[in-house]
């Protein structure tokens, strides 16, 4: 189930982003179709990091780059939607191995809510319940919400920098590499919650890793050196991949 | 990993790095033991009741007294007011440096604390005398307060200054890594940058708020030479802040101007006070730690979660007031006024400075004997700095290369411990080395107060922070190349060599210049020593007498005739100028080792 | 996927995991189909004997120049001399080596201030040469001189004054009784006597700040000795210092506070200090108070606070020749120079006796100045260099 205003597509348009003279990001037409969970796959320096910012808008914060191009998110550009932490708020982003913010793991989620203007403590509980109940969260932060966030080991922080970037709202979620260094147990858990998320909003996952990409995603744009190289479904990239290129890094083949 | 090397080689290593070990040994345990010895020798003599209960501290009178308190009471004072003025005024400084919405007040607040930290006790203690607390005063008679030449109040005014730069930098340093930490996570959640400042790196900073405190408390009681300028020699345990009060460092610097020498009366209570002081150091900077790691202390990671500075320049992140017409905001004018003074006093010094220059080349500096005085004096410094860092750099080198790789652990166990508790002498403040070194030298003649007294203490102070910088350097190596290494079964003596050793040497050199750059401005040791000769010529050896600019600059500043003023601040101006060149140069060499660094 | 024959070949990617030390990097790199980053050794360091050569032989340079300025310098060094003792006489050591330096620029001498009883201790011990002195030996130490065997002479250079002194804003008191001086700086004193009005009862209520020299100070021996005579010692709650410029300008910015150092400090600070006028200096305490100036310590109307500053040398040491130039040069001048450092020059006699005592020491050299030079005031008139 879709809803227009809750699960949005992302559409990119004529992208190109320059750092001084040399081209850093050339993307010509790019669609992520709304509610799903589409999957970037490439390897490191591809652009997938850079592509994230220029969604949400933190390209702009970058010294020295240079974008032009469209991106929409259904039917308003994003370069419209005014003030732009709007935008970073229904646009969420998580960085790879996020960091705990300082405090417990409540006073973690609270800090995005209390920038939105929820700033009472039944209205912050209330929220966090009704956004993290649907997707199975809500009895592992009962455990863990007096916790000191920053002790709690990596599997469990990612977690936390997702139930942030949760609490909001957004109808878009970017993960770069959320599962970056976690064991395999901590990986699955992150996979599954995302999972539980399809439908409810556009999750964009950006990861190195072609087996979890095909367990994680529905769709796929492999990107290499900043350009799109292909993208579609996940079955079809993985079992009859059209370029030779995507062909080279699912088997490991380097030129 | 075993030795495969050649024989010679081996034992080469093995040799110099077993004697830097008994060398570091020796050196700071010595004065230690020294100190220990002499401190005894005078408590076996007096009854604890009469130190703990007594009221005034006068021990070098015919009948002596020794009562604590009033010593105790004094730094109290002047610690305190030094917390209410310089830890507070550097917590503000380092934190709107920082978190300020403007950026041109973040850029002036950041090269305010740089100002504040090349600025010399010692002229802040004669911008206090000169000009601060005769105005002061005029201000305080209107109130109806009488207060005195000398006073706790000034004390604590100078020795909150000369706190001030580090409790910024600390505070600032905090702030900006939580920035780097957690900006690029939060902002891309939503939140305004001024948000994440405020609510998130906000929260992180308190908590380490008190472990600063207490390191800047260390600091305050351990200041010795801008106290004694300003805050007067009276040993009285009353509370009142507008007389002159007697500190634990303004007694170890006014009793040894007279004389510490064995068989002196007041040997044996300068070495009871100065092992107080150490003992008060070492609890203020253990418990600084354990609070460090109560409040969470976060062990400094380079991820690459770092947006760049940049971030800060969005108009929506930071949303600008609108300027008034006709005049700045009230940013702007406490950007520029917290620097006020460090501005002022850069300005009268240089412009003193100058008359200073222009009297030496005009002739008539002579008369007051300052003229050939300053380029001896410079020289006597000059070696005294370049005997100890050379020291300290080979004991470093040697107890560094004695450190085995973690897989040789064991074997090594008492190295590496001994590195760690000389690393842990970085809170003993440089006042005691010089008293330990007092003590420790009975039996040489006239070695107080030489070359060598001076290159010892020194060293001394100098040895713990050159050890830790070059571990840290060398410390970079990650272990997954030592791990590397072992598994294709390479000597740990071709690691070392070719990748420890020839890369970083230049790191190396530069971080203990640059440690010794910053130690340069320890007037309190040399002090003590004795290098009290207000009339000297060119050391030629490691007995002659030895004067520094710092020493100098002291008894000169005080001096009424007319010429020491101005010769007292070009000295201090060519001797800081000397001291930034060297730090210039060795962080210079810090980073072309860097860069030639693969990791 | 289709397994190239090299690859099942390899031994690296292969079956056999055991790595031969002996394969260059860049062959690794080819087989294996190339390796995401590859650092190369950088071209400076290790790889470059001759950069190891030319920075080992620009470090050995560096420490032979060095070298060679230390031993060059040294070269045209003499015996060096050393003074310590009073901070009252140093002003006019300090001039007297000044002047002394413009004839023998080679001259090593360095001057301290320890205080007189740390430079005499010093000077028993055998770690200085020369002792400013503002006061005689007492008894203890020349018994401590005794038992070395440590022959010195007593050279005295200028007469010196302890001036009490408060300051201008001060406008109650001007003068003070030798009792009431007493009273104050008695040991009894201490905690007890802190505010004017217990001084005199016509003086104001108002607290009573007190400065002075530190116990190693020769001017508070003298003081102790001369107006506390009988007590083994002061008061000890004021503010003590062996720098006379600190004690100066601490009376001078109170009014409220009281303290003596010598009449050269005085002198140097006059513009915020007034001398108080000393009464009864005779035995019977009768006479009017006697402000101190160079006149009234010259002539020893100023009692009994005025004092001879002298210089302590070793006898041994006066074979030296750099050191029988000095103080030869010193006694010829001290006379012109004392005024300008603020203490009293004493009759000619004085010094001429200490030129001779100098001579008598050592005869046997020959030469201008073993004593038989030209009088003191025709060297004055010469412009100083015999």
């Amino acid at each position: 189930m879709v809803t227009a205003s809750k699960a949005p597509d992302i559409l990119v348009d004529e992208l190109r982003v320059h750092r001084g003279k040399t081209r850093i990001l050339d993307i010509d037409e790019l669609t992520f179709p709304g509610g799903t969970i589409s999957v970037l796959l490439g390897p490191p320096g591809a652009g997938k990091t850079l592509l994230f910012f220029c969604l949400d808008r933190l390209v702009e914060e970058m010294e020295g780059l240079k974008v032009t191009g469209r991106i929409r998110l259904g039917d308003e550009e994003i370069s419209s939607i005014e003030p732009v932490t709007e935008l970073r708020r229904r646009i969420a982003y998580v960085p790879p191995q996020a960091p705990a913010f300082p405090g417990t793991v409540l006073q973690n989620l609270c800090y995005g809510l209390a920038a939105q203007g929820l700033s009472g403590e039944e209205d912050q509980r209330r929220r966090i319940q009704e956004t993290l109940a649907p997707v199975g969260l809500w009895e592992i932060f009962q455990e863990w919400r007096e916790r000191e966030a920053t002790r709690l080991g990596p599997p469990d922080q990612g977690l936390v920098a997702i139930a942030r970037a949760l609490v909001l709202s957004p109808s878009v979620l970017l993960l770069d590499e959320p599962v970056l260094g976690m064991d395999h147990s901590g990986g699955r858990r992150i996979e599954e919650l995302v999972r539980n998320l399809e439908g409810r909003m556009t999750v964009l996952w950006a990861t190195r890793n072609a087996r979890q990409a095909a367990r994680v995603g529905k769709y796929a744009v492999f990107v290499k050196s900043g350009r799109v190289v292909e993208s579609g479904s996940v079955s079809g990239l993985f079992t009859a991949p059209m370029r030779r290129e995507t062909e080279d890094y699912l088997l490991g083949r380097n030129p | 990993m075993r030795w495969s090397a050649s024989f010679f080689g081996r034992g080469l290593i093995r040799l110099f790095s077993s004697a830097a070990v008994a060398v570091s040994v020796l050196i700071l345990g010595i004065p230690l033991a020294a100190l220990l010895w002499t401190a005894a020798d005078f408590l076996s003599g007096i009854s604890l009741l009469d130190l703990l209960l007594d009221r005034t501290w006068t021990p070098g009178f015919a009948v002596p007294q020794f009562g604590l308190l009033s010593l105790v009471v004094g730094t109290f004072q002047v610690a305190v007011v030094a917390l209410l003025t310089g830890g507070i005024g550097g917590v503000l400084l380092g934190w709107w440096s920082v978190a300020a919405r403007e950026d041109f007040v973040r850029k002036r607040l950041g090269k305010w604390i740089g100002w504040y930290s090349v600025t010399p006790g010692l002229a802040w203690a004669f911008l206090l005398l000169v000009f601060l607390i005769p105005l002061l005063r005029a201000v305080l008679l209107q109130v109806g307060v009488e207060l005195g030449g000398y006073s706790g109040l000034a004390g604590g005014l100078g020795v909150g200054t000369v706190i001030l730069p580090g409790v910024a930098s600390r505070v600032r340093r905090r702030a900006r890594d939580g920035v780097s930490r957690w900006s690029l996570s939060a902002v891309g959640l939503g939140l305004p940058n001024h948000v994440v400042t405020r609510t998130i790196v906000w929260r992180d900073v308190s908590a380490t708020l008190g472990p600063v405190m207490l390191l800047a408390l260390a600091e305050a009681v351990a200041e010795s030479v801008v106290v004694t300028l300003v805050a007067g020699q009276t040993p009285r345990s009353g509370l009142s802040l507008s007389q002159p009060v007697q500190t634990v460092g303004a007694f170890l610097v006014q009793t040894s101007l007279g004389d510490v020498s064995p068989g002196s009366p007041g040997r044996g209570p300068v070495a009871f006070v100065a092992l107080l002081l150490l003992a008060v150091c070492a609890l203020f900077a253990a418990s600084a730690k354990c609070g460090g790691k109560l409040g969470g202390f976060i062990k400094e990671d380079t991820s690459s979660n770092s947006i760049p500075p940049s971030v800060w320049k969005h108009p929506e992140g930071y949303l600008r007031r609108p300027e008034k017409r006709g005049k700045g905001g009230w940013a702007y004018t406490a950007a520029w006024g917290a620097g006020l003074p460090a501005l002022v006093l850069w300005i009268l010094l240089l412009g003193y400075a100058l008359a200073g220059a222009a009297g030496w080349l005009r002739g008539t500096l002579s008369s007051t004997g300052a003229s050939f005085q300053i380029p001896f004096v410079l020289w006597g410094g000059l070696w005294l700095v370049l005997l100890s860092t050379a020291g300290a750099a080979v004991l470093s080198l040697g107890l560094l290369l004695c450190e085995a790789p973690r897989s040789d652990y064991e074997k090594y166990r008492f190295t590496q411990a001994l590195g760690v508790w000389i690393e842990r002498a970085r809170s003993v403040p440089p006042v005691v080395w010089g008293v330990s070194v007092v003590c420790a030298l009975p039996w040489v003649d006239g070695a107080a107060g030489s070359l060598g007294g001076g290159v010892w203490a020194l060293l001394c102070c100098l040895l713990p922070y050159g050890l830790r910088n070059m571990r840290k350097t060398a410390g970079r190596v990650p272990s997954s190349v030592w791990t590397a290494a072992a598994g294709l079964g390479l000597d740990r003596k071709i690691v070392w060599r070719d990748l420890i050793l020839s890369y970083p040497k230049r790191t190396l050199l530069g971080t203990v210049i640059e440690t010794a750059a910053a130690r340069m401005s320890e007037a309190g040791p040399i002090l003590i020593v004795g290098a009290v000769v207000l009339v000297t010529f060119p050391p030629m050896s490691l007995s002659d007498p030895l004067a520094t600019a710092p020493t100098h600059g002291f008894f000169w500043l005080t001096r009424l005739e007319a010429g020491f003023g101005g010769a007292a601040a070009l000295l201090l101006c060519l001797w800081f100028g000397a001291a930034h060149l060297l730090r210039w140069w060795g962080r210079r060499l810090q980073s072309t080792g860097a860069r030639s660094r693969p990791w | 996927m289709r397994v190239p024959s090299w690859l099942e070949r390899s031994r690296f990617l292969g079956g056999d995991f055991g790595l031969d030390r002996s394969v260059p990097i860049r062959e690794i790199h080819n087989r294996c189909g190339g390796v995401s980053t590859v650092r190369r050794p950088p071209r400076h360091g290790v790889h470059a004997a001759g950069s190891r050569t030319a920075r080992l032989g620009r470090r050995g340079g560096l420490v032979v120049f060095l070298g060679v300025v230390w031993l060059g310098v040294g070269c045209t060094e003499s015996q060096s001399i050393r003074i310590d003792g009073s901070s009252t006489v140093f002003p006019l050591t300090e001039m007297v080596i000044v002047q002394y330096r413009e004839s023998d620029p080679s001259a090593r001498l360095s001057c301290g201030i320890s205080g007189t009883r740390g430079g005499l201790r010093k000077f028993l011990r055998g770690d200085i040469d020369v002792c400013d002195a503002s006061r005689r030996m007492q008894a203890g130490e020349r018994a401590q001189a005794e038992a070395r065997g440590l022959r010195f002479l007593e050279l005295p250079v200028a007469l010196d004054g302890i001036v009490v002194a408060v300051s201008r804003g001060n406008d109650w008191c001007f003068d003070l009784s030798l009792n009431e001086l007493r009273r104050i700086w008695s040991r009894d004193a201490q905690g007890r006597l802190n505010r004017w009005d217990q001084v005199r009862t016509g003086f104001p209520d108002r607290p009573l700040k007190l400065y002075g020299p530190g116990v190693d100070s020769g001017t508070y021996d003298w003081f102790v000795q001369a107006v506390l005579e009988g007590e083994s010692g002061s008061r000890g709650d004021y503010t003590a210092s062996e720098n006379d410029d600190v004690l100066v300008n601490g009376v001078g910015a109170d009014p409220e506070a009281l303290g003596f150092f010598s009449y050269a400090a005085f002198r140097a600070g006059r513009g915020r200090l007034r001398a108080v006028a000393i009464r009864g200096g005779d035995p019977d305490e009768t006479g009017s108070p006697v402000i101190p100036d160079a006149e009234s310590i010259r002539d020893r109307r100023y009692k009994p606070l005025s004092r001879l500053v002298l210089l302590y040398v070793r006898e041994d040491r006066l074979g030296d020749e750099t050191l029988s130039r000095f103080l030869d040069f010193y006694l010829r001048r001290a006379g012109s120079l004392a005024e300008t450092v603020g203490l009293v020059a004493l009759p000619e006699r004085e010094y001429l006796q200490g030129l001779r005592t100098l001579g008598l020491m050592s005869e046997n050299k020959k030469g201008a100045f073993a004593g038989n030079g030209p009088p003191l005031h025709q060297v004055a008139l010469r412009g100083g260099r015999p």
